[in-house]
């Protein structure tokens, strides 16, 4: 399932949401770089609204719209995406940061998720999941904000050289790559190369829990090794791990208490399988 | 409080607000224009989630993820990529196969009885025309497409199939099914006029 593929060939089952969420991935990297696919796309997605159009109507439970009006009482909305959305972000989502001299890292993160589609060119709403990804990072800055400060103050990192290490891995000639969903909502993409022999987990959409730890952990035959904490640093969204993944394995993601566990501790939000 | 939270308090009948505009609003906050943009598009959305998931609870839940999706997100809506209720169909279609998806296991179990359902999916297919002048078009639209393109397209899109359960269901290679299904969507867009 990592071998090549030509996205073009998945435009029609990706606007029918029938595309596995690698293949998504793999279609929206192509989009970025592509007007003729973006256009296909945006043809074919508003051809597949007119299948959903041809949907008889039916009325909701009364309860819902009442339950719906409570809700949004208590949900913030997320500012516009524009160039200044990374300050926008900043003064809504973390107030109390306010006199913190660093910038607020899960504010940051939505600019390195934008960064994916396309910076500065409007973005299309024909896929969900970038905007949703966005949408939940922005809900996590909004709730957990304070927590990913402490985080930062807690575990000061160099940046620069791990930077260039992940960009090294994700263009390795043998970089191989999975997807899954994380309970909850968002993904996690796993990379890793055998001619670097390292790895990395990347989440999109995910909160980092107030007052606790994402523990990243390689799966080998139901044991659990943990691989480090997944704490990305300067508004990053990736974690390195040591040597490179095999068939057998899989990559595991659990909250742990602050500061990691030996072994996990409650259920994974997420496992990524090695072999798809 | 109470004027906001009534949405037909200062409704003044035959004002109607486009969907548009009440997004435009709900971007802004307005709490009244969302209850009057659920009014307008809930059975549209509850519908094709309902068609999706079969299940009504679910539907339901699905349902609500979507119009707090849409509160949270209005701000990002821009007209010029489409219609409001285009936008929400999106995104209903999206977190409703979202939801088929992340039920997987029973999924697999649907699938091995699904081949003796089959022929009852294009029935229900067929079934579902309501006399608008959307469902007459996409109907004919429909006939035009190949058997299999057409197959592919309604069970990807009515059931939320991926292309791997099509190609199981219809036993076909999945290389067949992707390249049906951009076929068939193709032919469908140009049937139906989109983007010309």
């Amino acid at each position: 399932m990592t071998t090549r593929r030509d996205p073009h060939l998945l435009s029609g089952a990706y606007s029918l949401d029938a595309v596995t969420p690698d293949e998504a991935a793999a279609v929206e990297e192509a989009m970025a770089h592509s007007e003729e696919l973006r256009g296909e796309i945006a043809e074919l997605t508003d051809t597949a609204v007119l299948l959903g159009m041809s949907v008889p109507a039916a009325d909701p439970p009364p309860a819902l719209r009442a339950r719906l009006l409570d809700l949004i009482e208590q949900t913030p909305q997320l500012p516009p995406l524009a160039d200044t959305e990374v300050e926008a972000d900043a003064e809504r989502a973390v107030p109390i940061a306010a006199e913190q001299p660093a910038p607020a890292p899960g504010v940051a993160v939505l600019r390195s998720d934008s960064r994916h589609v396309a910076p500065r060119r409007r973005r299309r709403w024909t896929r969900g999941p970038a905007l949703l990804a966005g949408a939940l990072v922005a809900a996590a800055a909004v709730l957990f904000g304070g927590g990913m400060m402490l985080d930062q103050l807690v575990n000061p990192a160099p940046q620069s050289t791990s930077a260039s290490a992940f960009d090294q891995l994700r263009s390795a000639r043998d970089v191989q790559r999975q997807t899954a969903s994380v309970a909850g909502g968002g993904t996690a993409v796993v990379y890793w190369s055998k001619s670097l022999d390292e790895s990395a987990v990347v989440l999109d959409g995910v909160a980092q829990p107030a007052g606790k730890s994402l523990q990243m952990w390689v799966v080998t035959g139901g044991r659990a090794a943990s691989a480090g904490l997944y704490a990305p640093r300067g508004g990053e969204r990736y974690e390195l791990m040591k040597g490179a993944l095999k068939p057998d394995q899989a990559v595991a993601v659990s909250v742990e208490p602050a500061g990691g566990s030996s072994q996990p501790t409650t259920k994974p939000i997420v496992v990524v399988p090695v072999a798809a | 409080m109470l004027a906001v939270m009534d949405p037909d308090a200062g409704a003044l009948p035959g004002t109607q607000d486009s969907n548009e505009q009440l997004l435009a609003r709900v971007a802004t906050g307005d709490k009244r224009a969302f209850a009057q943009l659920y009014d307008a598009t809930s059975s549209r959305l509850f519908g094709l989630a309902r068609r999706l998931l079969v299940d009504p609870a679910q539907a339901e839940e699905v349902t609500q993820e979507v119009y707090l999706e849409i509160w949270q997100t209005a701000t990002r809506y821009e007209p010029t990529r489409g219609t409001a209720l285009a936008w929400m169909l999106t995104v209903t279609h999206r977190r409703a196969v979202d939801r088929i998806r992340a039920s997987q296991a029973s999924r697999d179990r649907d699938l091995k009885v699904g081949i003796r359902d089959q022929e009852r999916e294009y029935d229900s297919v067929a079934e579902t025309v309501e006399i608008t002048v959307e469902t007459r078009r996409v109907q004919a639209a429909l006939t035009k497409l190949t058997e299999l393109q057409r197959q592919a397209v309604t069970l990807a899109y009515f059931r939320g199939l991926s292309h791997s359960e099509v190609a199981q269901l219809l036993h076909v290679p999945v290389g067949t099914v992707k390249t049906r299904l951009r076929d068939g969507m193709i032919r469908l867009r140009d049937e139906l006029g989109v983007g010309t």
